[in-house]
């Protein structure tokens, strides 16, 4: 029985591949999260930055249009 | 391909002062007895350190952290170097590894560089190859949290644990960011200046042409305002250019006036949250260990970040000892896990500190903001800009206090919140209210201008309660989806988790009922203790009779608590060597009795067929017994030895008792050899009294283990009479009870010396009582574990010989 059991590793990598399928998360969001994981950055300060990041670009972008 | 052992070659090092060289054709498994002292341990302390970096036992104060500088032999001079070589099943992973003196440093090297034995090396070290007694009791009596750090160590769960921090953090800072902003608070006055300009609160575009229209309506404008289009052209129609500046410096001092509404409203809580952090911050500085063991921790995570990053070297940074580095970070972390708890009570304390940052942050950008308003450019501004930027000099001040404050340092943090007055604040308020109204008055007579001030100051509201619901919307479906990214991660490890501690529990619990048969344990199980969402322990729980009891060794003999610790490393064995097909087990079963010694042969015989199994010993009737078990089975059995001249030295295993007798019998050499009959006598008696359940008489301690064949014969006589057994009528256990004379006396200084011929009577007997238990060296005595109660009898193993038995 413990043959099937991932490793650490494993779980990581499979999580962080299947983030954007999870139920009631933003694509954007879910996005950040894996890219920075899959650039081995991933920190609550990155995670922070990235967001904060993805807001600006949108409300510049609403801007604009209005 | 799983990988074994051909070769273990170790040249001046520790009990090897020359060459000790084990080979292992065809992967062979290895028994090797070795008395205490005679260097057996070398090749276990060869083994850890070719794989591990390290010789655990070794390491302390005075040798040093890995036990580097006790591996040379001693007799070793400087200029020669110790080595361990090994030798692999498959082709490119054997190598040397010397240990040399290199400028008074102990300089370590390896004789494959290639990329397959870096990558193998590397696989190895996760791996559990060796165990030693003094390891056995180690997991079964951690602390809960060691246990869990262990098992995380094991799974390669640290990431796993450091990445739920993040995500976990990741989601609070966003919780507290949407906190500190206090969006409800900026739309309600918002909302109020709304109801203010147009009487009346509006939701919607409809709402607020509406509301618009009817303001307009009564200047009889001409046109008809349906929509915003039509709203903003009746507008334009009634502005003016300067008008328009009046209505620029009113919304500028609303920007101002909201500025500092904000932080009027928001400082009793940022004074809450600065006050618990305080008084959180207070309570551990007051724990003098609490604070070193803390410190000890923030040393040992940046050693990990350093070595992560900028230092390359295979040296410790801070003593220059030669070390992988690989294997010093996987220490720092090690003995970082230890303190679990108290990282956890440094996040509550960061985390409180983040939050009172967060919210004076906020506040402090709010009123930098409000200083650069134009209309504080503005003469009659003087007084109020002189205010506003007092107002921002104090929240920079207060957020520099937190944000500076070292969370383990002793400096005290001031009593309260340093910051604006609140009645300074209150008469800011007033003033720019004032000055605000003040400032269109002059233009209040002209109805135009009243409506077009109206409408403009409704449409900035208006405008940004949409901004700010946007921003709000935003933030909360960041939110959102991190506090579902965090629950999903959280569930997946836990899954993962307890689907390994039921894994292997199940396996344990597999082995140890294998070695000790006892009905009454229902289940052994690692079981998963937490706090919330997370993971804080592991602990060991047995149900014996219904009765749940943890920790076992409240109620284990020791016995049982070493067996526990054998099944959890052979567990662990099966679970995670996926590239080594070998493992070491050195002098564990020193606290077993003679029971569990012969169930954990056959544990190991049975079980791990498919491994290549290292066994060493000093105790010769385990080593006998395990002979036995494995004759026939391509294992090696061999012996080191204590040469004065030679160190440990690898000599052809000892000869088994019942060769040894039948060859001096050939030989004609009696000397001695009734007390060596008496002795395998013994313990073949012992052996069937075991099997056959055999009742006795109770004794203490070790008398329990001193059983004379005076006992165990009748014992068995009586055990095989009882149960209608066809042995019982066999003329041998008579003549055997007669034998015990001959070889008491013979065991003796007596006056009674047997002759050559009355010895080999004895051992004609004996070998025949024998072959009545057991059909052959291959096979196993007739026991109850091969009862047959339907037919009603009892069997070897393989059912050659076969007897009635009654129930």
């Amino acid at each position: 029985m413990t043959e099937s059991v991932k490793s650490g590793q494993e779980l990581l990598d499979d999580f962080f591949a299947d983030v954007l399928g999870i139920n009631g998360v933003d694509a954007a969001t879910a996005q950040v999260v894996r890219r920075l994981y899959e650039k081995g950055k991933l920190t609550s300060t990155n995670i922070a930055n990235e967001l904060n990041s993805l807001r600006e670009a949108g409300s510049g972008r609403q801007a604009e249009e209005d | 391909m799983a990988v074994k052992l051909k070769r273990i070659e170790l040249s001046g090092f520790r009990g090897a002062k020359k060459q000790l060289d084990v080979s292992l054709p065809a992967a062979a498994s290895l028994l090797l007895y070795g008395e205490n002292g005679s260097g057996k341990s070398s090749l276990t302390d060869g083994i850890e350190w070719f794989y591990y970096d390290r010789v655990a036992h070794l390491a302390s104060e005075e040798i040093g952290r890995n036990g580097i500088p006790a591996l040379r032999n001693r007799e070793l001079s400087d200029d020669e170097d110790a080595s361990v070589a090994i030798e692999l099943t498959k082709t490119g992973l054997s190598a040397t590894k010397t240990l040399s003196i290199e400028r008074d440093r102990h300089v370590s090297a390896c004789s494959n560089s290639s990329p397959d034995f870096e990558s193998y090396h590397a696989a190895s070290a996760a791996e559990h190859l060796l165990l030693r007694y003094r390891e056995l009791l180690q997991f079964v009596v951690f602390t809960k949290a060691e246990k869990l750090a262990e098992i995380s160590e094991i799974i390669g769960f640290g990431e796993v644990t450091k990445t739920r921090a993040t995500l976990r953090k990741a989601a609070n800072d966003l919780r507290r960011l949407e906190k500190a902003k206090g969006f409800d608070g900026q739309i309600s006055r918002q909302q109020a200046d709304l109801i203010d300009q147009l009487g009346q609160n509006v939701a919607t575009e409809e709402q607020f042409v509406a509301a618009a229209w009817d303001l307009l309506a009564p200047l009889d404008l001409g046109v008809e305002v349906q929509d915003a289009a039509s709203l903003g052209k009746a507008i334009a129609a009634i502005r003016s250019p300067a008008d328009d500046e009046i209505i620029q410096m009113e919304m500028s001092y609303g920007n101002i006036l909201g500025a500092v509404q904000a932080v009027r409203d928001r400082q009793d809580q940022c004074r809450s949250a600065y006050l618990g952090y305080r008084k959180k911050r207070e309570a551990l500085l007051k724990d003098a260990e609490k604070l070193a063991n803390l410190r000890l921790e923030k040393l040992l995570t940046e050693g990990v970040s350093v070595l992560g990053g900028a230092w390359d070297q295979d040296a410790c940074p801070l003593c220059l000892q030669s070390k992988s580095r690989a294997k010093l970070i996987e220490e720092l972390r090690s003995r970082s896990s230890d303190l679990l708890a108290l990282r956890k009570e440094r996040e509550d304390l960061e985390e409180a500190r983040s939050a009172v940052g967060s919210e004076l942050r906020e506040l402090l950008t709010t009123a930098e903001s409000a200083t650069r308003e134009h209309c504080l450019d503005a003469d009659e501004s003087v007084e109020i800009k002189a205010e506003v930027e007092r107002m921002s000099v104090a929240l920079a001040s207060a957020y520099d206090t937190v944000s500076a404050s070292r969370l383990l340092d002793s400096v005290d943090l001031p009593e309260d919140l340093p910051g604006p007055d609140m009645s300074e604040l209150e008469a800011l308020v007033s003033s720019v209210e004032a000055i605000k109204t003040a400032t269109g008055k002059r233009r209040r007579s002209d109805q135009r201008f009243v409506v077009a001030e109206k409408l403009l100051l409704a449409k900035r509201a208006y405008e940004e309660i949409a901004s700010l619901r946007a921003e709000q919307d935003v933030i909360r479906r960041q939110l959102n989806s991190m506090d579902c990214i965090y629950r999903e991660f959280v569930k997946k490890e836990r899954e993962t988790l307890s689907r390994f501690l039921d894994g292997i529990s199940t396996d344990i619990k597999d082995l140890y009922l294998f070695m000790n048969t006892d009905k009454r344990i229902e289940s052994i199980r690692l079981v998963p203790v937490g706090d919330g969402d997370e993971f804080v322990g592991v602990r060991f729980e047995m149900t014996f009779e219904g009765v749940t009891i943890s920790p076992p060794e409240m109620y284990l003999s020791e016995s049982r608590v070493n067996s526990l610790g054998i099944c959890l490393f052979l567990a662990s064995v099966k679970a995670f060597n996926k590239v080594n097909r070998f493992f070491v087990l050195d002098d564990v079963i020193a606290s077993f009795d003679t029971n569990h010694r012969l169930k954990f042969g056959q544990l190991l015989c049975e079980r791990f067929a498919d491994h290549q199994i290292l066994l060493f010993t000093h105790e010769r009737d385990w080593f006998d017994l395990m002979a036995r078990l494995v004759k026939g089975s391509g294992w090696e059995t061999k012996q080191v030895a204590w040469d004065d001249q030679e160190g440990a030295v690898l000599r052809p295993a000892p000869t088994q008792p019942k060769e040894a007798i039948a060859n001096r019998l050939a030989k004609s050499e009696t000397d001695g050899l009734g007390n060596e009959m008496r002795k395998y006598l013994e313990g073949r008696l012992k052996e069937a009294c075991l099997r056959l359940e055999v009742k006795l008489v109770f004794l203490n301690n070790d008398h329990n283990e001193d059983r004379m064949p005076g006992e165990t014969l009748p014992g068995l006589i009586s055990t095989l009479k009882r149960r209608k057994c066809g042995l019982k009528d066999e003329p041998v256990l008579k003549r055997l009870l007669a034998c015990g004379f001959v070889m008491s006396r013979a065991s003796h200084h007596s006056s009674y010396s047997p002759s050559l011929g009355d010895l080999k009577a004895v051992w004609a007997d004996i070998m025949e009582f024998e072959s009545l238990l057991v059909c052959s060296d291959k096979c196993s005595m007739i026991g109850t574990s091969n009862v047959d109660a339907a037919a009603g009898t009892i069997s070897c193993k393989c059912g050659t010989l076969k007897y009635g038995w009654a129930q």
